[in-house]
Parts: structure tokens; sequence; C-alpha cells
């Protein structure tokens, strides 16, 4: 027992004092009659070190005939230990409860006891529902209603007195613990004997870990929430297999490319020269027909198809001076196919003495116009500019809505790719009254511009380099003698769409050979 | 002609350097080769960077010469002039809201970007969602619906095949739960044998799109070529090489 407890264990000459002063110090004539008779008598022995179960201050002592009977049984226990023979004559006078001496108190424990229910009054001033408290036989106490209401620990009296401390071995003596100082030791450290049962709900984490009953109200509060709040809710199968269909897809992680190590080098550079072989095979197949006078004759003289045809005649029908739109939408990379397109049409449009005026919705746009603007310039010897460039024009579809084309004859749209002409066919058609819409596009850009073409939403198209040399040529812009230079680039892309298509024959029958081969090796493993 | 250079000429020294650069690019074939391949590699980054950088140099340029100073800054000018108090409103507030968008690469600051964001997300969807529903949704389907312009059996019998594409197509993206009963497990039969063709014709348009995409690489391929050509059989032939 540490000392600060100890300090609290009541010995017999500094136990508690009890709460009714032992000598009067009031005037004897403000004693009542019945306690006059007590000031005369010499001072009763001192009462042994127990404490006594005195009426609370201000309560008047019921006479011993007053007391009930069963209060009397309680004041005169069978087991209590006989009054010490050198007892004071007045305690004859006393009252009953008043002469049972107070049972020896060699038991610490009786100590905590410091609420004790008042002894009630006489029978006759009881009042009804105290009446009712009463023991239906005599002799036996009847419990009182909150002897039914389990006390805490820290506040529960024992009943019965522990049993006398043992000596251990080294001759100390165990101390008797109260209970609700019991249930402060530490878990570990309670002997199996003494444990707590398991309906005291201990406290399973924290800081009260190991104590029982230290939150008793939680036990309540949870089971006000209603019957459906569980502490240990039930896992259907169902939600087990989903959490392990979960857990399995959090433990496989991000799926990582794989490259194999054992990938020699001789087999990167055979992978790597494949590539090389593709690509000189193409680039001599282009260059060689680009080469003078190494024309291979895959190609005729181009004509313009239905859609060119009205894209023709409509800047044909212009009349000098018309103000025509043309918006470059593509920039250096896709210059060199684009380019071909836009010196056509701008040709066209200069021998048709329009007034151009080019913007761009792509930034690098007006720099690519103004290369095509200068030659075209060149090619047709004006000294006066034809074309106004305007330059880039932000905010892409947003910037088509917000592009006055009323003033214009008509938009001619050059397309590398297939969201500006979209943007252009979408504003123009929503507008009413908007000029006819005209285009040239990529090759690459022409599947999702044809259905434009095919609605009506563009008039006219050209698409990619084949209708742009046939345009050249129904233009008449080809001198005498250049015929070959202008067909050398279709005559270059014909090489090498052939070229193309022998390399995917070889590599078909390659791919056949040794995935024959392979198949047969497998075959012969698995025999 | 350069002054004080006489020989040399300007657009000679620019086709020789887009020849070179050209040639850096296509070296990125032979990156793989030992010995030299990391050179190639080298050479082709070099060019990379070159265009970047030249790529956002010009975009900045463009940006002040067509944009900011033409549309802010001069108009703030001419209605400071004018006494024009809506044209510099509008004009402020055109900067304050370009300003307030620089401030999107400051996380502290970010969340004062979302006005013009919004601002521009908004207009953006604005736009478009009209456009797309006149110019494209009701315009296409007007078209894929009209048999007026079929003149001819074959033209009729396209007609009609694009607007089974068209239905197939739209099936092939539609997802139907399989195992149900009555009428709407027969639907989801249904929807699973159109899908088929569906598919089919997006092979068909797919390798479409891939062979003009092909046809596009050749082109601009044949256009540099065609462009570094006369150069490479200049100096081949200041060399003796080619006559």
């Amino acid at each position: 027992m540490p000392d600060w407890l100890a300090q609290l264990t009541p010995t017999p000459a500094t136990g508690p004092e009890p709460l009714a002063p032992a000598t009067p110090t009031v005037a004897e004539t403000d004693l009542p009659e019945w306690l006059k008779g007590f000031a005369a008598q010499p001072p009763a022995p001192s009462a042994p070190s127990a404490p006594v179960k005195t009426p609370f201050v201000g309560e008047q002592a019921p006479a011993p005939e007053e007391l009930p009977a069963w209060l009397k049984d309680i004041s005169s226990p069978q087991g209590a230990p006989p009054a010490p023979a050198a007892a004071p004559q007045a305690l004859a006078e006393m009252p009953e409860w008043l002469k049972e001496p107070e049972p020896p108190a060699p038991a610490s424990s009786q100590v905590a006891a410091p609420f004790v229910e008042p002894v009630p009054p006489g029978t006759g001033e009881l009042p009804a529902w105290l009446k009712e408290l009463e023991p239906s036989e005599a002799g036996a106490p009847r419990p009182g209603r909150f002897a039914e209401a389990p006390l805490p620990p820290a506040l529960s009296v024992p009943e019965e007195a522990p049993p006398p401390p043992t000596p251990s071995e080294g001759g100390l003596v165990a101390a008797q613990l109260p209970s609700w100082l019991e249930a402060l030791r530490p878990k570990e450290l309670v002997p199996t004997s003494t444990a707590p049962k398991e309906e005291e709900s201990a406290e399973a984490e924290g800081i009260l870990a190991g104590l029982y009953g230290a939150l008793p109200a939680t036990t309540v509060a949870w089971q006000s929430l209603g019957a459906g709040i569980s502490m240990r809710p039930e896992i259907t199968p169902d939600d087990l297999a989903r959490a392990g269909a979960l857990q399995e897809l959090l433990a496989r992680g991000a799926a990582t490319p794989v490259y194999r190590e054992g990938t020699s080098r001789a087999q990167r550079l055979w992978s790597s020269s494949q590539r090389l072989f593709v690509f000189l095979v193409i680039a001599a197949a282009v260059v060689v027909s680009l080469l003078p006078g190494m024309s291979l004759g895959l190609v005729g003289m181009p004509e313009l198809a239905e859609a060119g045809d009205k894209m023709y005649g409509s800047i044909d029908r212009l009349k000098p001076g018309d103000p025509v739109l043309v918006a470059f939408d593509y920039d250096a990379t896709q210059s060199p196919e684009m380019d071909t397109q836009a010196r056509a049409v701008m040709r066209h449009l200069s021998t048709r003495q329009a007034h151009v005026s080019v913007v761009s919705l792509y930034a690098a746009g007006p720099a690519a116009a103004q290369v095509v603007i200068s030659e075209t310039n060149r090619l047709m010897s004006t000294t006066v500019p034809f074309a106004a460039n305007l330059g880039y024009v932000p905010g892409q579809a947003t910037a088509v809505a917000f592009v006055n084309t009323a003033p214009y004859s008509m938009v001619i749209e050059l397309a590398a790719t297939p969201d500006t002409l979209r943007w252009w066919a979408e504003q123009l058609t929503a507008r009413p009254g908007a000029p006819p819409l005209l285009a040239g596009v990529s090759a690459q850009a022409e599947p999702m511009s044809l259905p434009y073409l095919q609605s009506q939403q563009v008039k006219g198209m050209i698409v990619g380099i084949r209708d742009a040399v046939a345009y050249e040529l129904k233009l008449g812009s080809v001198r005498q003698g250049e015929e070959p230079q202008t067909l050398a680039p279709l005559e270059s892309i014909a090489t090498a769409n052939v070229a193309l298509i022998g390399l995917i024959l070889l590599g078909g029958l390659v791919q056949l050979v040794s995935g024959s081969g392979s198949r047969s090796r497998d075959g012969r493993r698995h025999k | 002609m350069i002054p004080g250079m006489p020989g040399l000429d300007i657009d000679l020294i620019g086709t020789a350097v887009a020849a070179v650069l050209t040639f850096f690019v296509f070296s990125y074939l032979l990156g793989d080769l030992p010995g030299l391949g990391p050179l190639f590699k080298f050479f082709y980054r070099l060019t990379m960077h070159v265009l970047v950088g030249a790529g956002v140099a010009y975009a900045l340029i463009v940006a002040w010469w067509s944009i900011l100073y033409p549309r802010v800054f001069l108009r703030l000018v001419e209605a400071r002039a004018t006494d024009n108090i809506s044209g510099m409103g509008i004009a402020i507030a055109g900067a304050v809201l370009g300003v307030l968008l620089l401030t999107k690469g400051i996380r502290s600051l970010a969340p004062l970007g979302n006005i013009s964001t919004a601002y521009l997300i908004g207009v953006g969807i604005g736009v478009a969602t009209g456009g797309a529903v006149i110019g494209t949704l009701h315009a296409q389907s007007q078209a894929t619906a009209t048999f007026s312009s079929a003149r001819s059996v074959p033209d009729l019998l396209l007609l009609f095949l694009g607007g089974l594409g068209t239905l197939a197509v739209l099936a092939s993206f539609t997802f139907t739960a399989t195992g149900r009963k009555g009428l709407g497990g027969l639907w989801a039969r249904v929807v699973q044998v159109i899908s088929v063709f569906g598919r089919f014709f997006l092979y068909i348009a797919l390798g479409a799109a891939f062979a003009g995409v092909y046809v596009a690489g050749v082109s601009v391929l044949v256009g540099r070529l065609q462009a570094i050509l006369p150069l490479v059989l200049n100096a081949l032939a200041r060399l003796g090489i080619w006559q």
C-alpha cells in the first residue's frame, strides 16, 4: 500500500470523528430534556476505533420504544461482539441503539462507509412510501429501493468483511484495497483470480486500457442509440467478397510496362534496322521520282473531282474587287502539303482580282500565309499586294463565331485538321446569311470533312496534293514543259505507295514464314 | 544577297539550314546504331530544341503584335483619346482577366485565375454547343435522312448504306446487360447484332483515316525532299558527282 494511501487508513487514535459532538458545548439550558441527563453523567469510555453509525446532526434520535422491530434487529446483529465489561452505568439510560457497542473495527475496509442512511424515526411517523419499505417479516431487513441498483465499484460498500490479511514471506501484510482502488490497478498486474468479470467491459485502448467500468455510461449510450448499432457488426459474405476484390486490386498496384531483360543488343539492332529499312525504301521511292528524268510514269494528268470543280467554279465567278476571306489554318509542319493547295487557290484569286483578307486560327498560321502571299506576288508580278494578312485570331471556335463574315463574298478554309473546318462549318451554318464556305483540306482531314461537303455546308473542296495539282493544271498556270515537274510530287507519292504495298506484302510473307516456323517448333516441343 | 558578302544569298543559307535540320530530324532513325547512335540522337534533340524554342519565341511575338498591342494597348489609348468609357472598360476588363489567368501558375494565387478560366469555359461551351447542335447534329442528321438528293439507284443505295452505317455505329457504342429475359433481352440481342455491323463500319472508317494520315505524312516528306533536293543536287554537281 502506498504511503499516501496508508495515511488514509483510520487508526484508533485518529479515527473519523463522529459528526455529532461528543462533548456538549452548548449551554445546558439549550439542551433538551432527554439530553440533560447525559450531561450530568461522566463521560463515556472512548468508543472503539470503528466508526460509529451516527445520525446526522440535527436529527432527533428516536426513543428505543419507538424503534421498529426491524431496526432493532439491525442495531443488534447476532454476530456482534459482546459489550465491553467496563460499560458505564449511564449506558443503562441510553437508548438501545446507543447502548449497543460498536463492533470492533479490525478491518480497515469499514472505513469506507461515509454514506449511511439515517435511522428512520418511529414507525408511527413514517410516511406511506417508507412504510412500504418495511420488511415483510420481522427480523429480515428488507433491502431498500437503492439497494437493487448496482453501485459502481467506487461507491459500493462491502457487505462482508474481507478475510484478514495473511502475512507474506517478507513479513509484510498484503494490503486490502477497496474495490474501487482495485479497479485502478493496471491490467498486467491484476491476478487472474481477482480479475473482474467480462461483463464489466474493460477498456481496450487509450489511457484507460485495462480499467474495468471506467466508462460505465458508454454501455447505456450505445443501448440508447437503438438496436441497429452494434460495436461488432456482422459482415456479410458479399461484403467480404467485395473487400477481397478491392484488396486484390490495391495489392496489384499500377501496371508498369515490363521490358524484357533478355533482349540482346543484336535483337535491338535488328529491330531498329527494320525501321531504318522501311524508311530507306520509302525515301528512295520518293527521291527517285523527284529526280529529273526519273519519272516512272505511274500517274497521268489528274482531273478535278466534282467537289473541286465546284470550288473552282465558285472562285472563277468572282468579280474583280469581291472581298474574300481566306483562313490559313495550318502551321509549318503541314505546309509542304497545304502550301500546294494555297498557292493554287491564291493564284486563282489573284487572277480574279479579288480583295483577299487572310486570317488564321493558328498562331503560326500567319507566317505560313505570308510565305504563300509573297510567292504569289512574285509569280503574278504584282506591285500592289492583293492580300491583307490580318494575322492570328485567338479563340478557335469562339473566334470563328465573332469574325464578321458579312462583308465577304466567300470564305475559303485551308485546313490541315478536320477540327478547324468543323468550327467554320458549324458557325457559318448557324449564322443566317453567311457567305458560302469552300475548303482545301489535307489528306488526313478528308474522311472527317466529307460529311460537311455532302451536307452542302461546304460548297466545294479540294483534297491533298493531287487535287492541288489538278487545280493548277485546270487553272493553266503550268507552263509548257513544266508538267513533269508539276506532276513530280504525285509521282513520288504514287511510288511511295507502291513501295509501301511491297513492304506490306514482304512483311506478311516474313511473318507467315516465321510464324509457321515458330508454330512447328512449338509443336515439336509439346510432343 | 548579303551586303559585303557577294555570292551568298540569304535564301540559299536558309535552304541550307533547313536541309541540315531536316537531316538531323531524320537522324533519329539512326539513333540505335552502335557507335554513332548517341550522336544522331543528339542531333535530333538539338533540332527539337530549336523547333520548340523558335516556336515559343514566335508565339510570344505574335501574342504581343497581334493581340496585346492592337487589342488592349491601342484600344486603351484610343478610348482615352475619345473619352470612350465603355471601350476603355472593355479593354481594362480583358486585360485584368488576362492578368488573372497568369496567376494559375502560382499555387497560392491560383484561385484568382478561376475567374478567367470560368469566363473562357463558359463562353467556349456556349459557342461550341450552339454550333455543334445547329451546324453538326441537326445538319448532319438532316443530310443523312434526306433521300431527295438521290438521283439514281446507286445514290439511293449509298444513302441507305450511310443511314444504316450511322445507326449501326451508334449501336456499337450501346452497352446492354446480357442475360435478361423478355423484351429487354430481345432488344439486347438486336443491339448486339447491329453493333457487329457497326464495328465493321468503324473498321473501314479507321482504315480510311489511317490511310489519310499516311498519305499526308508522305506528302510532307515529298514536300521537304522537294525543297532540299535542288540544293543537294547543286552541291553534288559542283563536286562532279551529279550532272
